[in-house]
């Protein structure tokens, strides 16, 4: 009976000493009045992803090699390279939208670039007036400098210029002791000063391009289908275990459709109007390099282009990208090591360590190793 | 009234008028104070509270609308009555618009028998404390209008809820009451009031220290926090059960009729707490010749704000009770309490000395509510055990 009621009068003591304490203990105010006062989101709190840049925002670090893109779970990036006048790439994105209200703030793409150029905002004030075009994030908005990156998050971008001087550093030590000053093309002077990823410890084992055994079915080149269908049929139709082929229709194409691969000596002619010319055909006409779409998988490409030259062997088991990671597109940088003059089997980034595996392979079959 | 009255009559311009004119504005007079004077307070006691409440839970409360949010009940106002005033289409729209001014107008009136000074009151009416009762339990009769017209069962629930506890409250609450009235042996507020004057510094007369005057003023102090729907009593608008109880279909000027309502009534039965157990307007002072009155005033003002902060103190503290727990409290502590308590005032009076008046009561008091706490305590449960419980 003796604790009847007392319970009451505890809690008001309670509440009293929280009513005189809120006026002299700063702690126990803890409301944060927000428009007026703000806290710093934690260095490792994370909403959208933002783009980096050195500098000035023309030194985008992006190379628009599209991983992303490909890695994004829902699919909210879409990336467009942008090209000069001639149709050169210029590795650098001319589109590069995140929508917002798709992505689901994963950090994927920041996992899988090569480059160190996406990075996850903390950025907590995206509200805006509308859902649709709103919500989209565009270039200019995702472009932030790498003094930003530094504000929000000091260690986590501490690091990565740590790692990004010393891969610098590593370059151009081996570009030094190379007996041979490498025959870099001249553009790839900016990509030398993109490192890239770090090497992969274990090569994957190349899978076997002849896993797929069943019938072959043909798709006529003038059949009615964009790129983009035709890629997503040669997937189709290799899932359900069919290989596919396009029949050699003449390309109809307004540019020669192939430049013999021997014919340039030096990877510098990978760089030049010829070689980019045929970068433009070798993207727009699949009849010459049906492998050239980075939603087929390696087996499938490697089947596309078993019965090639050594060159388009080579150029199947790059990841179709053309991201210039390696300092050329996918046509210059197989053309590069059938003729020679590139050693590095490591170059390709988004095709990690199943194209070097399988570039290896490749020419263990043709002797070269 | 009458105080004004004279105070007319001496004035050196005002004097001569016609009797009539005098008359009129000694009516005005009390009349404006209670319609604009106790509003006010009214809407500062929201800010208030919302103030206290927040600081209680350690938040910093209304501070956007003008320095520390002075001028938050204006925009509440003008946000309430710029609102749509919406009718449910199946409602009783009669009964509807009528209820929210029937709370206003009983807790009004209830200021009519407040002396907030010495002869500063409205009326003087010899059954001040009869017409109290009579007029708050007026209220309920809004209450039940609004959420019977609602045609919405949550409204009719809290209707009904808040009958039974009005109902039930009213009891031990009158009971409670009469303990002054016996001691005073009138039932004119003024009287009440008076006979709480003297003593040392106008202080140790108060009824609160006598022991029937302590339990007088809990228990009153309970029933009028009931009657009037404050937290732990404010089932019929508990909005965790019955979204808004009464008036869950009132928007717009007739919700905050309602408010005001349930507010000024909260204010109006503290200010009859005051009166009956807290010496009313009697304080240090207030004895003066000329400004004792003004004294008196601020001393039955401050003591009025007193216990408005008792209350929402409460409210920041206690939790709603279960309904039966309600009903329990009522008919099984309170009522038989307020029954003793009469008894020991008959008591107190009578013993002689009353020092040993003052502790045979306390003693008799103390040891009934030992008693009727341990026989309305819930039964003592088992420790329970668990079998896989280290």
């Amino acid at each position: 009976m003796g604790a009847f009621g007392t319970g009451l009068f505890k809690g008001m003591a309670v509440t009293a000493r929280n009513f005189i304490g809120s006026y002299f203990d700063r702690e126990r105010l803890v409301t944060v009045q927000y428009p007026e006062e703000r806290i710093q989101p934690p260095e490792n709190s994370r909403t959208f992803p933002f783009l980096v840049y050195d500098g000035t925002p023309e030194n985008m670090r992006c190379v628009a090699c599209k991983i992303c893109e490909t890695e994004c779970p829902p699919q909210c990036i879409y990336i467009v390279m942008d090209r000069d006048e001639k149709g050169k790439p210029l590795q650098r994105p001319k589109v590069f939208d995140i929508d917002i209200s798709v992505c689901m703030q994963c950090q994927i793409c920041v996992e899988v670039c090569p480059f160190d150029a996406i990075k996850m905002d903390n950025d907590y004030e995206k509200s805006q007036y509308g859902r649709f075009e709103e919500l989209v994030e565009h270039l200019p908005d995702l472009l932030k400098s790498n003094e930003y990156y530094h504000r929000i998050k000091p260690t986590e971008a501490a690091a990565v210029d740590a790692r990004l001087k010393a891969e610098a550093e590593k370059k151009a030590k081996k570009a030094a002791t190379t007996a041979k000053p490498a025959p870099k093309p001249a553009t790839t002077s900016q990509a030398a000063a993109k490192p890239p990823a770090p090497p992969a410890a274990q090569p994957k084992p190349a899978p076997a391009a002849s896993a797929v055994t069943a019938g072959k079915i043909v798709i006529p080149e003038d059949a009615p289908f964009s790129a983009e269908q035709r890629a997503w049929l040669a997937g189709f139709l290799s899932s359900i275990g069919v290989t596919t082929s396009v029949a050699s229709v003449p390309s109809t194409a307004p540019a020669p459709a192939t430049v013999p691969a021997a014919a340039e000596q030096a990877p510098v002619a990978a760089e030049t109007e010829t070689a980019a010319a045929t970068a433009e055909t070798t993207a727009a006409t699949p009849s010459d390099a049906p492998w050239h779409d980075p939603g087929l998988s390696m087996a499938q490409r490697m089947e596309l282009a078993k019965d090639r030259p050594l060159a388009d062997k080579l150029m199947a088991a790059m990841a179709q990208t053309d991201c210039h990671a390696c300092g050329y597109d996918c046509r210059g940088y197989a053309d590069a090591i059938a003729a020679g003059t590139e050693k590095d089997l490591t170059l390709c980034l988004p095709g990690e360590s199943e194209t070097a595996a399988m570039l290896e392979k490749i020419l263990k079959e043709a002797g070269r190793l | 009234m009458e105080a004004v009255y004279h105070f007319l009559r001496s004035l050196r311009w005002v004097g001569d008028w016609p009797q009539p004119v005098l008359w009129a504005l000694a009516f005005a007079v009390p009349i404006v104070f209670v319609v604009v004077v106790f509003p006010l307070i009214f809407a500062y006691t929201t800010l208030v509270e919302r103030k206290a409440l927040g600081r209680i839970q350690n938040r910093l409360g209304p501070n956007r609308v003008g320095r520390w949010g002075i001028l938050q009940p204006i925009a509440d106002g003008l946000k309430l009555l710029i609102k749509e005033d919406i009718v449910p289409a199946k409602a009783d729209r009669v009964v509807h618009t009528l209820a929210p001014v029937i709370a206003v107008i009983p807790s009004l009136m209830l200021f009519t028998v407040i002396p907030v000074g010495s002869g500063l009151i409205p009326v003087n009416l010899n059954i001040g404390l009869l017409f109290v009762f009579a007029i708050s339990t007026g209220s309920v009769l809004a209450l039940f209008m609004g959420g019977w017209a609602s045609r919405n069962k949550f409204s009719l629930l809290g209707a009904m809820r808040s009958v039974a506890q009005v109902v039930s409250y009213e009891v031990p609450m009158v009971l409670a009451a009469v303990v002054v009235v016996m001691a005073v042996g009138s039932l004119s507020t003024v009287d009440i009031a008076a006979a709480q004057a003297g003593g040392w510094a106008n202080v140790t007369n108060w009824f609160v220290f006598r022991p029937w005057g302590f339990v007088g003023l809990v228990l009153f102090l309970m029933g009028a926090m009931a009657e009037s729907a404050r937290t732990p009593f404010d089932l019929p608008e508990a909005e965790s059960e019955i979204i808004a109880g009464y008036h869950t279909e009132y928007s717009g000027f007739k919700f905050a009729l309602f408010q005001l309502g349930e507010y000024l009534a909260a204010i109006a039965m503290a200010g009859v707490t005051v009166t009956l157990f807290l010496g009313g307007y009697n304080g240090p002072g207030c004895e003066l010749p000329v400004v004792g009155k003004l004294i008196g005033m601020g001393w039955f003002f401050v003591k009025l704000f007193a216990m408005i902060a008792v209350i929402i103190w409460i409210r920041g503290t206690w939790p709603r009770i279960r309904v039966d727990q309600l009903m329990a409290f009522a008919w099984k502590l309170m009522l038989p309490m307020a029954i003793i308590n009469l008894i020991v005032a008959a008591l107190y009076h009578y013993i002689e000395p009353k020092l040993l008046a003052w502790v045979v009561s306390a003693g008799l008091l103390v040891l009934s509510w030992a008693t009727l706490s341990s026989l309305s305590a819930p039964p003592h449960l088992q420790k329970r055990t668990y079998r896989y419980w280290a």
